[in-house]
């Protein structure tokens, strides 16, 4: 029989303070909301239909395409946050001047605490049909005289990925710096000592190193990017047509703007962390596959 | 050092005796206060809220002994019906105002699905009195539950110099259809260059302007699907659709984008609800240049109409130990008030829908629409609007309508499949009902 460590109850009772928060914040809403996706109806008036709410969001429309449009904000967002990070955290990490190192990586990381409806806000202004950025894209034609930034899908797209890495790069590449960091720098210096260029370094050792970091930071992004509304809320509404609405959008909109139908919006909520957790498997599975073959 | 630790000690068990005393003396006094006066919360937004302070305000001057105390809390819409859901579906009247303004929108589900956390108004005031097209959605089998405020009286705000520039006078704008609206739109931007309407097709602002001018909604009384074989919704769709194609739109991807396409004169008219007249009239440096108008109307049948309504609100009552008060303050002012109304009209450019309040009204004149009386041509215009009754739903079709035209004006669909795709939104939406 296994026998508790030395103070192990001294262990469990810091612990515990902890763990009754996250309870209370996580495991009992997510719970409930599970509980609560069950029953449909409106308002008040529910009526327990069990999986009935999961049925009909496989017919939703605007489900469906919320959720595609959360996988095409992740096929351009997670891959850009992932070179820009690296890049930066090389950078960062090569850096000699230790002021210089403090001072950059706290300009990389202010964009990770401005408040998101400040920048929203900013964006929104500067790509408005008047705005610098639509008035420098119709002085170089890539925008037509009575069109915006925002006034198409695809341009819609670009600015709210374009926002999310421009705001969340910054914290991903402290993150990979410190992983940077830890990588056994005998072995870097070995290499140099050998001819190896700065960009094999980086892609021989360096990146194989700091793999399940790598991993970790596409895990996160992907999660942000499921949960995104602030900016989306903000800037498009969804628009133009549903070419940027997202699943936290809908959620919102369900439960709190619309005949407020709790249940669906629970659904909504549960669906999307299971895609979600679905995502992270992949990433996951896909990680320990690497190992594996390494 | 010890001693010092100890006198210390005592000094602040003193500290604490005497802050406890005072603490509980204040609180006796309070408490006793409180046992002779109540407190009536008023929740409102944007210059809804200013009604309320100014209804606050009119009757402590009446009622200096009321014995009341009141609340009133400005937020911002989303934020105050987000409180109110999220109360009324708990059931936490505590967490309610006593007396609160929203949009017409939201009266049906309100009611229909929490209808026992408000106050039946029948007995406070006659209905009678108001402009038809408002007592549509504040009754519900035959009992009153919101006293009916303001309309968002369907209007075209217009610049009468883009106007004259393209050659034309304000008289042209009278009662136009789409087809007249086009033509001059493209005179006007022949003229001029600058494009004749601002529009978000994704917002459905014109959209909802034009279906209730036609006589027509998303669902019926009854809340069935109203689309099918409705070729008033197959006309407005096509007539948006047209007005891009004549080129003479200033597209906007929401609808705070207007403010800036208005500040910077890209468009020569908006059509939109009488609320946008204290936004326009923001903008001191364009004084003198905006008018009002009838919106147009659609072409091919009798009963469509230059005349609709886009939002507009009224005032609700919890049922709770203070409802009994304040509805009939909530009456007293909102229903029946004429300094209030003659307030709002003046300064906010709300006008009542009470005909009774309309008649007393005192216009002050209003420099910034040139020699037009705007609040009396709306009063006027509101004797006109079409009745519908939005139902619950109105938001979500809206949210729905809204993006499928847009995607049908860039040419995604063909008026056909765009017709089948509202249909199917409006059955999975009122089939929630």
């Amino acid at each position: 029989m296994r026998k508790c460590q030395p103070h192990c109850g001294q262990k469990l009772l810091f612990i515990l303070p902890a763990l009754f928060i996250i309870t209370v914040t996580i495991y009992v809403p997510l719970i409930y909301a599970f509980y609560l996706s069950l029953f449909g109806g409106r308002g008040r008036k529910f009526e327990y239909i069990g999986l009935g709410n999961y049925k009909k969001l496989m017919s939703d429309d605007m489900f469906l395409s919320s959720l595609g449009n959360s996988f095409i904000f992740m096929v351009i967002i997670v891959p850009c946050i992932l070179i820009f990070g690296c890049l930066l955290a090389y950078c960062l990490w090569n850096l000699k001047s230790s002021t210089m190192k403090r001072f950059l990586s706290i300009l990389f990381y202010i964009p990770s605490v401005t408040s998101p409806v400040a920048y929203s806000l900013f964006f929104k202004q500067i790509t408005y049909p008047d705005g610098i950025v639509s008035s420098m894209l119709k002085v170089l034609h890539i925008l037509s005289e009575e069109s915006s930034v925002i006034n198409n899908a695809a341009g819609a797209r670009i600015l709210i990925s374009a926002i999310c890495v421009w705001s969340w790069t910054g914290f991903y590449t402290l993150i990979l710096k410190a992983a940077i960091d830890n990588v056994n720098e005998s072995a870097i210096e070995a290499a140099g000592i050998d001819g190896a260029s700065t960009a094999k370094i980086f892609r021989k050792i360096i990146l194989p190193n700091i793999y399940p970091v790598l991993i970790m930071t596409c895990v996160l992004s992907s999660c942000s990017i499921f949960q995104l509304y602030t900016e989306v809320a903000l800037i498009t509404k969804g628009g133009p047509g549903v070419s940027t609405y997202t699943s936290a959008l809908y959620l919102y909109r369900k439960a709190f703007v619309y005949v407020s139908e709790f249940g669906y919006a629970s659904a909504i909520g549960i669906e999307v962390f299971f895609v979600q957790l679905f995502v992270c498997l992949v990433m996951i599975i896909q990680k320990k596959a690497n190992r594996n073959e390494t | 050092m010890r001693l010092s630790i100890v006198k210390m000690t005592r000094l602040h068990q003193w500290a604490i005796i005497v802050i406890v005393t005072i603490v509980a003396l204040f609180g006796m006094s309070s408490s006793s206060t409180a046992s002779e006066t109540k407190d009536i919360t008023i929740w409102a937004y944007d210059n809804w809220a200013k009604a309320a302070e100014k209804a606050v305000e009119i009757y402590q001057n009446n009622n200096p002994n009321s014995g009341y105390i009141f609340h009133v809390v400005a937020m911002g819409q989303d934020d105050m019906v987000q409180k109110v859901k999220v109360a009324l579906s708990t059931g936490a009247v505590d967490a309610l105002p006593d007396i609160f303004y929203d949009e017409d929108y939201n009266y049906a589900e309100y009611i229909l699905y929490y209808g026992d956390m408000f106050h039946d108004l029948t007995p406070y005031f006659d209905l009678k009195k108001y402009n038809p097209f408002k007592t549509f959605n504040v009754t519900t089998d035959g009992a009153t539950y919101a006293i009916p405020y303001d309309a968002g009286t369907g209007v075209m705000f217009y610049r009468t110099d883009l106007i004259q520039a393209a050659g034309l006078t304000d008289e042209d704008m009278d009662s136009l259809t789409w087809e007249q609206f086009i033509e001059i739109g493209k005179k006007v931007k022949q003229a001029t260059g600058v494009d004749m309407i601002i529009m978000c097709p994704g917002g459905d602002m014109e959209g909802r302007i034009i279906y209730q001018s036609a006589g027509t909604w998303f669902f019926d009384a009854n809340g069935q699907e109203n689309i099918k074989n409705n070729q008033a919704f197959s006309d407005a769709f096509a007539t948006m659709k047209s007005l891009y194609q004549a080129g003479i739109v200033w597209d906007v991807p929401g609808w705070d984008d207007y403010f800036a396409a208005i500040a910077n004169g890209k468009a020569a008219a908006l059509v939109g609800g009488s609320w946008w007249a204290p936004i326009i009239s923001s903008y001191p440096e364009q004084s003198g240049l905006w008018r009002i108008t009838q919106v147009p109307r659609l072409t091919g049948s009798d009963v469509y109409t230059n005349y609709s309504n886009l939002s507009g609100g009224n005032w609700f009552v919890i049922e709770n130990e203070n409802s009994e008060f304040a509805s009939q303050f909530a009456v007293e002012m909102f229903a029946n008030n004429q300094e209030l109304a003659d307030f709002m009209a003046n300064e906010y450019y709300i006008v009542p829908t009470n005909r009774d309040l309309v008649a007393g009204l005192t216009v002050l004149p209003h420099p910034f629409w040139g020699s037009q009386d705007i609040i009396t041509t709306l009063c006027q215009y509101n004797e006109n609007v079409p009745s519908v009754v939005y139902g619950l739903n109105a938001y979500e079709m809206t949210y729905t309508v809204g993006p499928l035209v847009g995607e049908y004006i860039s040419g995604k669909y063909t008026l056909d499949e765009l017709l089948t795709k509202i249909y199917e939104a409006a059955i999975m939406i009122g089939g929630n009902s």
